[in-house]
């Protein structure tokens, strides 16, 4: 009795053991990343993964797109969003293309999401990717608002277009608060110099902690006055650029240097983006350098982000001294994966001509900011736009001598600018490295993680 | 001499009823299982088979793959291409390796002294029940239901230097006092050491219960032969605790050599290299697609486990009978 007791409590353990591993090892069988739903021909519904939802800032212009393709589209195609943290997309990918389960649109690759090296040795090399050359000749009049240098960058030797590619510029610039600082000549008509002497006590809020966003962007400004720096980030492949040591770099850094520690806010040794946005909307500091994106804090719907007597309506906006725009044409954009059904692959199709019918570009220019040099604009939305002070500041600003650069995060390799920069620029501040010292340092590590 | 059973021997056994019982040193030869133990044994093999397969899959398979690219360039998605030894090379020449190290050193000896010591500690006030040790008992198990990574945000805002409690109650004394404690050689060490050193609470409540298990009759007959609480501790207790304390040696310095959410929310590896530690350095390599070096980091961590765990089995006789 004792030894059948035994046996069956064994038999019955391991059943469940066996179900529970059954249970969780269950999965839909298209994979996580893409569901698809065809009811009989008619509806087709796909589901993806995106980052660009919940308190994501991208959710706002990304979701109510979602929403109008939906109903532009009812009853013939359904754009489902499953929600992920940003900092877990990409990894979720790069699951998932190992498990040949991508889903049928992928956010396009860059800082925040997918790694441009990730997506040019494994998507491009192993054609992951589903060629939208296609799609542009069917779309002659996407293809007239897409930039050219977008195009040739994401076209291969074989003439494949590896993703959509943007049809607008979205340089990061400097939001200032003219309250605290009102300059009498625009900051991009300044030289570095006279930026500095014309901030006297003002701060601007860099970043020492996360990878440096704010302080990326403004040292890559600084790159660009230097004489042959605008060249050298232009010449750069995206995350391979090792050439720290430099003496233009080396002659940038102490700039970079000499500006966070005179103009630096008080909180800028360890400051992760959060820290220096709450500088600049507390006015702690007057300047700080973001993408376009950020005009949303500065609406009224974000005053609970403000303090001491900010405003949204104080902030101005204006290209980097030397009339720099930070922009790289080496970027890809959304793509499809090449294991996608043709009905997904349909959908996917309608989606991108959807997103660039006039309307949606006027909303997403809006929403997000930067500048379509290929679209032709129309009244209500120009009406729209100066009612949006910083987006009409830029807009003003942008022209054909504006330089745009590319950022230096971008093209450093991905270990270097998400980490080691930020790691090392408080022993710059605290005068524990030299500028000569720290370029050496950061150029070796560069060397060695692109090996 | 022989025994009463006839078998050779050289020693006698223990004590009992006055009688020495003696026994045989030699081991006796092993009894085949009979038919019935033969299918009890079934049975317990079945019971141990599904947490057996798991472990292959999900930790012994893994170890393998670890083991096996680290001699590889792997991208993590193409095959991966042999190389040798050059990742590791690569990684006793990378500076930051050898700052890891000796961080790691560092910790596991303040992990296996201040830590385990401090844990050791508590469990024995708590054992004596003085007044208050129920609340002290609970509030102290309070930061092992607190995420490491919660922690971590915590003490950062402990620790800023603008608004954090430390240096604005430092300030109401000291005005100037201005020590960015995440960010300043060689402060953001300690700081980091702090978020981890004195929680120990896992070793209070192995060593505890340890110390609950000690029959009473042993301290009577020790006090009662005019031992002080002095040799209670340090003659009955500790030796007792030995293995318990052993095993809080081992899993607090194999949490050293693991530890990253305590590092990667706070100082990230810096100021520089003053906090770096190996798992910082293969999530950078991983996030460098650099998959064959980030195993061969990984294959670097599980030799210091398994030197660690060799090394305390060792220090403590774990292996012996108390």
């Amino acid at each position: 009795m004792r030894i059948f007791n035994n046996k069956f409590k064994a038999s019955l353990l391991l059943g469940t053991s066996a179900l529970l591993l059954a249970a969780c090892g269950n999965g839909d069988s298209n994979g996580a990343g893409n569901e698809t739903n065809d009811t009989g021909g008619e509806l087709i519904e796909v589901t993806i993964p995106s980052y660009k939802s919940g308190q994501n800032v991208g959710a706002r212009l990304f979701l109510g797109q979602v929403e109008r393709f939906n109903e532009t589209y009812e009853g013939q195609y359904q754009l489902n969003i499953e929600e992920v943290p940003q900092d877990a997309y990409g990894e979720l990918i790069q699951q998932l293309a190992q498990q040949n389960s991508l889903p049928v649109i992928v956010h396009a690759p860059g800082s925040g999401s997918i790694d441009n090296q990730w997506f040019e040795n494994v998507v491009i090399e192993n054609n992951l990717y589903h060629d939208m050359s296609g799609w542009l000749e069917e779309n002659p009049e996407a293809e007239d608002l897409i930039l050219d240098e977008f195009i040739d960058f994401n076209t291969t030797e074989e003439g494949t277009l590896v993703s959509v590619p943007e049809y607008r510029v979205r340089s990061p610039f400097l939001y200032y608060n003219e309250t605290m600082y009102n300059p009498d000549t625009n900051i991009r008509d300044m030289s570095m110099e006279e930026f500095s002497e014309s901030l006297g006590e003002n701060k601007i809020a860099f970043m020492t902690g996360e990878n440096a966003w704010t302080t990326g962007l403004f040292w890559s400004a600084i790159i660009a006055n230097e004489p042959g720096g605008a060249d050298m980030l232009l010449g750069a492949n995206a995350g391979e650029f090792t050439e720290l040591d430099d003496p233009i770099i080396v002659e940038s850094i102490d700039k970079l240097k000499t500006f966070m520690q005179e103009h630096g806010a008080s909180n800028t040794l360890g400051a992760i983006f959060a820290d220096a946005a709450n500088a600049f909307m507390s006015e702690n500091a007057a300047v700080i350098p973001n993408g376009p994106w950020m005009t949303v804090d500065f609406e009224e719907e974000s005053s609970d982000k403000w303090s001491n007597d900010f405003h949204g309506s104080d902030v101005r906006g204006d290209y980097f001294p030397g009339n720099i725009g930070l922009q790289s044409y080496e970027a890809y954009g959304d793509w499809v994966s090449a294991n996608s059904s043709e009905e997904e692959i349909e959908l996917a199709e309608a989606w991108f001509t959807f997103l660039h019918t006039s309307d949606e570009i006027e909303t997403a220019l809006l929403a997000e900011g930067g500048q379509a040099p290929n679209f032709e604009p129309s009244e209500e939305y120009l009406n729209q736009l100066e009612e949006d002070q910083i987006l009409s500041d830029i807009g003003n600003a942008t022209s054909e001598e504006t330089v745009f650069v590319p950022n230096i995060l971008d093209v450093l390799p991905s270990s270097i600018g998400d980490s080691e920069l930020s790691r090392f620029l408080p022993l710059l501040l605290n005068e524990e490295m030299t500028p000569q010292e720290f370029g050496e340092e950061l150029a070796n590590r560069a060397r060695q993680a692109i090996q | 001499m022989e025994n009463l059973d006839g078998d050779k021997h050289t020693k006698m056994g223990p004590v009992d009823s006055g009688k020495r019982v003696p026994f045989s040193i030699k081991t006796k030869k092993r009894k085949k299982p009979t038919k019935m133990e033969q299918k009890e044994y079934k049975g317990i093999y079945l019971f141990l088979l599904p947490a057996i397969i798991v472990f292959l899959l999900f930790n012994f398979l893994p170890i393998l793959t670890i083991i096996y690219t680290s001699f590889t360039s792997w991208d993590g998605f193409n095959p991966p291409s042999f190389v040798g030894l050059q990742n590791f090379v690569n990684l006793i020449n990378e500076g930051s390796f050898l700052i890891s190290v000796k961080n790691l050193i560092y910790w596991s000896f303040l992990a296996g002294i201040v830590h385990v010591g401090f844990g050791v500690l508590i469990a024995f006030i708590l054992y004596e029940k003085p007044f208050g040790w129920k609340f002290t008992r609970s509030v102290f198990m309070i930061p092992n239901v607190i995420s490491a990574a919660a922690w971590a945000l915590i003490f950062r805002f402990i620790f800023d230097n603008d608004m954090g409690i430390i240096n604005s109650t430092i300030r109401m004394v000291f005005p100037n006092f201005n020590i960015q404690w995440l960010s300043q050689s060689p402060y953001a060490f300690w700081t980091v050491t702090l978020t981890w050193l004195f929680f120990a609470v896992i070793v209070t409540l192995i060593v505890y219960n340890e110390l609950l298990s000690i029959p009473d009759e042993l301290i009577e007959a020790a006090e009662m032969d005019g031992a002080k609480k002095w040799d209670v501790i340090t003659k009955i207790q500790l030796p007792m605790t030995r293995k318990s304390i052993g095993t809080s040696v081992i899993a607090s310095i194999t949490a050293r050599v693991a530890m990253y959410e305590q590092i990667a929310l706070t100082t990230n590896g810096g100021p520089g290299d003053d906090t770096m530690n190996l798992p910082i350095m293969l999530v950078n390599s991983i996030n460098n697609m650099n998959y064959g070096y980030a195993n061969a980091i990984g294959f670097v961590m599980i030799i210091f486990g398994i030197l660690t765990l060799v090394g305390i089995n060792k220090l403590f006789r774990m292996n012996e009978k108390l």
